[in-house]
C-alpha cells in the first residue's frame, strides 16, 4: 500500500481482523469482521468495522475516537480486504459505513489506495437513483461491492 | 453458517498476516449481526451489479 498501515492479526478463519490504533487518545483496538450473508441466493461477506470496548468486549459502532490516524486506519481496512480476498478469491465483499459520513470515508479510503486496489479488485459503487457502477473517484456512493480480479 | 458455504480458499503463498495473537470470533457480536442484516436488506432491495456476478 502507498500509505503506512497498522500491523493486523487475523482469526483462524480469516473472517476477523484486529489492529491497534495509536494516537493522542491512546491505543484503541479496532475490529474488522467479514460476516457471511446471503441475499437473493447470492453469498457475499459484509465488511463490518468498529472499536472494541475493552470493558464490555463488544463493538462500539458509533464511537468517535478521533485518534488523528484516519488515513492509516482506512489503509489498514483496505489491507484486510486484500488479505481476506487473497484467502478467499472467489467471494464478494459488501461495505457500507454506519453513517453516510463513514461510507464517505470508505470512498476516500478506496480513492487514496486506488493504485493498489485497482489492479487486484473489481470495485462497484451504488449511486442513489442510478444503481451500481464501476467505481469512479469523486462520486458519492451509498455502498460498495468488491471482488478479486 | 460458514460450514454451509463452499469457499474456495487460496492455497497460494503463506499469509503475511500475523495470527499468532489470537483474534476471537466476533460472529456473535450484535453490531456485526445487525450490520450483516442491514446489508442483506440493501442488497435484496437493490440487487447486485450484473457485471460483478459474471466476473471470474
Amino acid at each position: 500500500m502507498n500509505l503506512s498501515i497498522y500491523k493486523f492479526s487475523a482469526s483462524d478463519t480469516f473472517l476477523d481482523f484486529e489492529f491497534e490504533s495509536a494516537g493522542p487518545k491512546g491505543k484503541i483496538r479496532k475490529i474488522v469482521r467479514y460476516s457471511p450473508q446471503n441475499a437473493g441466493g447470492i453469498t457475499y461477506f459484509n465488511l463490518g468495522f468498529g472499536d472494541l470496548n475493552p470493558k464490555t468486549g463488544k463493538i462500539d459502532d458509533l464511537a468517535v475516537t478521533n485518534n488523528q490516524d484516519r488515513e492509516k486506519i482506512l489503509a489498514t481496512i483496505a489491507a484486510t480486504v486484500l488479505e481476506f480476498t487473497r484467502h478467499f478469491p472467489d467471494v464478494i465483499v459488501y461495505a457500507k459505513g454506519s453513517t453516510p459520513a463513514r461510507t464517505r470515508l470508505y470512498q476516500i479510503g478506496i480513492s487514496a489506495n486506488w493504485s493498489d486496489i485497482e489492479p487486484l479488485l473489481h470495485v462497484f459503487g451504488y449511486e442513489q437513483n442510478k444503481g451500481w457502477e464501476s467505481f469512479r473517484k469523486n462520486v458519492n456512493y451509498q455502498a460498495f461491492l468488491v471482488k478479486r480480479k | 453458517m460458514l460450514s454451509e458455504i463452499h469457499m474456495k480458499q487460496s492455497k497460494s503463498k503463506p499469509s503475511k498476516t500475523k495470527n499468532a495473537k489470537k483474534v476471537k470470533d466476533y460472529g456473535n457480536d450484535p453490531f456485526f449481526i445487525r450490520k450483516a442484516e442491514e446489508s442483506r436488506a440493501f442488497l435484496e432491495k437493490h440487487g447486485f451489479p450484473k457485471e460483478l456476478l459474471t466476473k471470474k
